[in-house]
């Protein structure tokens, strides 16, 4: 009888879920053990447990890339960039959700368990090297994401959105599993290499159908980054939600979704890149116009925010759109992208959650005159805002910058002018909020409960969207050996 | 070949990132200490204006590269520089920059009350992008300045304004932000076409200008575009002026001071720093459309200035005609037209922005711009009426004044090079003395005011000595032009030589 043989196995690269999970448990044992705790005890052990997380990836950072579990895990920088993405967006969305969770008396240890578990999800996303992986990353990914949209349970909007979001949500995954099973019956096997095999050479006899597969995987993922036509769920799930969740989901959701896309295209069909990139090129360009434009017609700046976090995916898209073996910018922009857009967008979405904690509201008229009122986070909604926008000095405008660079590399210049001039158009709504926070009259009153860990976490995002506005290189020389890996 | 700092100290720093200091001080001071505010305003601005002094006189006028420069790496291993450096075609701009900041200032003293902390905040913050355009030799610092201008201004329009102000600092706001992402396109595209070249990615100006000649037509022509609406709309060249009448009437006066005198110029500017060296064959076989469009803009802006009834509108109207000089200028590529087009910025820039403040003089007193609620001022105000009309005929291009040597060379470039594009310019003589002296007699002279409002005299420091500086300023310029043509001609010589074209044809090549 011949020995039993076992998967190699490195549990180095994946130490960081391995934390959060262990952070996870203690959440609930202590929720079971100690019903009664007060303060902000859930939030530091949450915080304690990502940090935890961060230095485990950091530490694996400078390792050469480490494929495990029989080739379906791999740790390398793609994936550690990602990583950090994830959980700096994970240690800003405990920093401002803790408030709103103590004010509104919602279950603390249930919201941190639900938030860790997602965490784990988009890691395994980002770093599953194998389609059954990375489908169990994807729904350990959104099945906490629906959980968290519904959290305010009390208000019908939260329940409508999550019920919106799980049913779309359920649907794309089960469209995203049928490409996987198309991908997986005609190559033979669900791991990305050899699938790039398979490709390598356009797919032979199979060509057609594969081409099939690959459509219905776009169609998936593109329901995870709210992509036009399949962006539907957005505007009322991201309404719906409780602000802080949409701050989280806005940005973390997007990166692990941009993260399964980037690995898929680039590793799994990467000799198909000229028929994807095509389809890519039409969703982008229909993403970045329907996202910029719907977003001027809104009165409500959350929803507001809701089209242009879909503009933004747009944007994103080009970048991943003109990839070509030849072309390292292309996937380094995407990511560079998302890191920038986590402090900016996540921070725009702090703002407003700090704003409703202070018993203000997201419409356009609850943004009059917040300059008198609250200079602070006027100011700190404005640099955001800015951010947003593409203005010099905050990290939007190097990560525009870097994907247009990608397009003139990609000899799809049009592509990019169409980029800045439709960035050109959402600054109308992004200026209408400055407008009516810096030059109308205040119209509502606000409380001023004290918020300590909120005030802590824009303050960061503050400083990660003028900070990475000015010294954006080391980033920016990461993202670009990530891609390159 | 990168320009020498001859005086040893980083005075262009100091002197560009003195205001936005200035603007920290001011916003950390308490809020209702507002003569404190004033004050450190004030004083900041001064001492911007002296150290501004010690860079005009530490200027070598006969050199002809780069002065005064320095030069730190910015964003390692990326090729961006911060690059700071005069030459002859910037520092008349640069120091026009300081003077209007400072009158802005001055002026704003007594007339603006509220939220004040904000308004020398915005003030201080545009100084400092302005400066910054004028002497930024990278372009990525160049497009960081040239944005910063675009916030303070939409506030000031926006919270000190009046009427329908909040539109008009959208429509700035928008205008320029679309032409300039345009124009971020182009400078990104500039960044990936050096990346090939030995040294690495660059976007100093100086090792640009050894590119350019080498890089094909086409990539060129997208040079030409990619900067050109950025450039057009600042302006604002016709057909993109159309948020400068909106901007200009509901501005605070020292908005509109500062819009007229310093934020067209960026545009002008921009032309002759990045534009044509960037697309030195491009910008001479497409130099017919700004020709024609100047050409255009100064008759269509005389007209039109014709049938204002708004007197601020008018001055603003009157800028688009001025400014059409301008452009028409620096596309003849002659020695005189591109001399005459900078002198024709810094003359516009000391008029248009006196005019403006002699406009908010008339407002403050009557609280109406219309001309038609206006008249008989010459019997209350003497002293004023002379000034203001001493300005409105150096408007007009009298000899003797600043404007009237910058038009007569940008006329006799224009007729050297075809001898109908200097047509349209007679026209615009004698329109623009029939709206200028139309209005003077409306104004000052016919008829008396219809409400009775009390007239008390100038201001000494607010009103009346900026205005007779200006003025002053202006007549210099016009009997003793030699200095200041001086000043420019090296560096207009070697930018004339670098282009593509026989010497002294200038654009010989239209058809």
């Amino acid at each position: 009888m011949p020995p039993v043989e076992y998967p190699s196995v490195n549990l180095f690269a994946i130490s960081s879920i391995i934390a959060l999970v262990v952070t996870v448990l203690v959440v609930l044992m202590l929720a079971v053990a100690a019903p009664r705790v007060r303060g902000a005890i859930y939030a530091a052990i949450t915080l304690a447990g990502i940090g935890t997380a961060l230095a485990l990836a950091v530490a694996q950072s400078g390792e050469d890339p480490v494929s495990t579990f029989s080739g379906s895990w791999r740790s390398d920088t793609l994936s550690l960039f990602l990583t950090f993405v994830i959980l700096t967006s994970g240690i800003l969305a405990v920093l401002i959700s803790d408030s709103w969770l103590r004010l509104h008396n919602v279950g603390q240890a249930e919201f941190y368990t639900v938030l860790l578990c997602s965490l784990v999800g988009m890691i395994t996303v980002v770093s599953a090297t194998d389609l059954m992986t990375l489908f169990v990353g994807i729904e350990l990914m959104s099945v906490p994401t629906y959980l968290l949209t519904g959290f305010a349970k009390h208000e019908q909007r939260s329940n409508e959105g999550a019920m919106k979001y799980f049913l779309l949500g359920a649907f794309s995954s089960a469209i995203l599993l049928y490409g996987f099973t198309w991908a997986f019956g005609l190559s033979g096997s669900t791991n990305l290499a050899r699938i790039a095999e398979f490709t390598a050479n356009g797919g032979g006899d199979a060509r057609t159908a594969f081409l099939l597969a690959i459509l219905l995987i776009i169609a998936g993922l593109s329901f995870k980054v709210a992509a036009v036509p399949f962006h539907m769920w957005t505007p009322d799930a991201y309404q719906g939600a409780p602000t802080v969740v949409t701050a989280y989901m806005s940005v973390a959701v997007k990166a692990a979704g941009f993260g399964a896309l980037v690995r898929l295209m680039t590793e799994a069909f990467p000799g198909m890149y000229r028929e994807w990139g095509i389809v890519l090129v039409v969703l982008s360009v229909l993403t970045m116009l329907l996202g910029n434009v719907v977003a001027i017609v809104q009165d409500d700046v959350k929803r507001m925010l809701a089209y242009s976090s879909v503009g933004h995916t747009g944007f994103m898209l080009v970048g991943l759109a003109v990839w070509s073996p030849e072309n390292r910018l292309a996937v380094a922009s995407v990511l560079f992208y998302a890191f920038a857009y986590v402090f900016a967008n996540l921070g725009a979405f702090g703002v407003l959650a700090w704003m409703e904690n202070h018993g203000g509201g997201t419409t356009l008229d609850h943004m009059n005159g917040l300059f008198g009122r609250a200079p602070a986070a006027a100011g700190a909604l404005a640099i955001f805002l800015l951010g947003l926008m593409g203005f010099p000095l905050t990290v939007g405008l190097p990560a525009k910058i870097f994907l247009v660079q990608a397009t003139i590399e990609a000899n799809y210049l049009w592509l990019g002018i169409v980029l800045v001039l439709l960035s050109a158009l959402a600054a109308v709504f992004y200026l209408r909020v400055m407008f009516r926070m810096f030059m109308y009259e205040p119209r509502y009153a606000l409380a001023s409960p004290s918020q300590p860990l909120m005030v802590i976490g824009l303050v960061a995002s503050v400083v990660g969207t003028v900070g990475l506005g000015v010294f954006f290189s080391p980033v920016w020389e990461y993202a670009q050996r990530a891609a390159g890996a | 070949m990168y320009g020498n700092n001859a005086l040893g100290i980083p005075i262009l720093t100091i002197v560009t990132l003195l205001p936005l200091v200035g603007a920290l001080l001011v916003a950390l001071l308490p809020k209702n200490a507002a003569n404190a505010i004033r004050w450190t305003a004030i004083a900041i601005a001064g001492i911007d204006m002296v150290l501004m002094l010690v860079v005009l006189f530490s200027y070598d006028r006969a050199g002809a590269g780069f002065q005064l420069v320095d030069r730190v790496e910015w964003a390692r291993g990326l090729g961006l520089e911060y690059y700071l450096g005069v030459d002859g075609i910037a520092v008349l701009l640069y120091f026009l920059t300081s003077l209007l900041s400072l009158v802005a200032v001055v002026y704003s003293f007594s007339f603006v009350n509220h939220r004040l902390k904000e308004y020398y905040a915005s003030l201080l913050v545009l100084e400092t992008g302005m400066l910054g355009v004028f002497v930024a030799l990278d372009l990525s610092l160049f497009y960081v300045f040239f944005e910063l201008t675009l916030i303070p201004m939409a506030l000031l329009i926006g919270v000190w304004g009046h009427g329908r102000k909040l539109y008009s600092a959208m429509k700035f706001f928008l205008y320029t932000f679309a032409g300039s992402l345009v124009m971020l396109a182009a400078i990104v595209s500039v960044y990936v076409q050096t990346s090939g070249r030995p040294g690495g990615a660059t976007l100093n100006y100086v090792d640009l200008i050894q590119q350019a000649p080498n890089w094909s037509y086409g990539f060129q022509t997208w040079m030409f575009w990619g900067f050109f609406f950025a450039f057009a709309v600042k302006m604002p060249l016709f057909p993109f002026h159309t948020w400068l009448p909106d901007a200009h009437v509901d501005a605070p006066t020292a908005g509109s001071i500062i819009l007229a005198g310093v934020l067209l110029k960026m545009g002008g500017y921009g032309f002759l720093r990045w534009l044509i060296p960037l697309s030195p064959e491009a910008s001479v076989n497409f130099a017919v459309v700004p020709l024609a469009l100047s050409v255009v803009a100064i008759l269509y802006g005389a007209y039109i200035t014709l049938v204002q009834r708004d007197l601020k509108k008018l001055i603003a109207y009157s800028s688009v005609a001025s400014m059409g000089f301008t452009v028409l200028g620096i596309f003849t590529f002659t020695q005189q037209g591109v001399q005459g087009a900078i002198l024709q910025m810094v003359s516009h820039g000391l008029i248009s922005g006196a005019l403006f403040l002699g406009v908010g003089v008339i407002y403050e007193r009557l609280h109406t711009r219309e001309i038609a609620r206006m008249g008989g001022i010459a019997n209350l105000m003497g002293v004023f009426t002379a000034l203001f009309v001493v300005l409105s005929l150096a408007n007009l291009g009298l000899p003797g004044m600043s404007a009237f040597v910058a038009e007569i060379l940008v006329t006799l470039a224009a007729f050297r090079v075809q001898w109908w594009l200097a047509v349209p310019v007679y026209a615009y003589i004698i329109v623009s003395a029939a709206y200028m002296l139309w209005m003077v007699a409306r104004v000052f002279y016919l008829g008396k005011p219809q409400e009775n409002h009390e007239m008390p005299p100038m201001k000494l420091w607010q009103e009346a000595v900026p205005l007779v500086g200006l003025a002053l300023l202006s007549v210099l310029m016009g009997v003793w032009a030699t200095p200041f043509l001086e000043t420019m001609e090296p560096a207009v010589s070697a930018l004339l030589d670098y282009l593509p074209i026989a010497p002294d044809t200038g654009t010989a090549l239209l058809p």
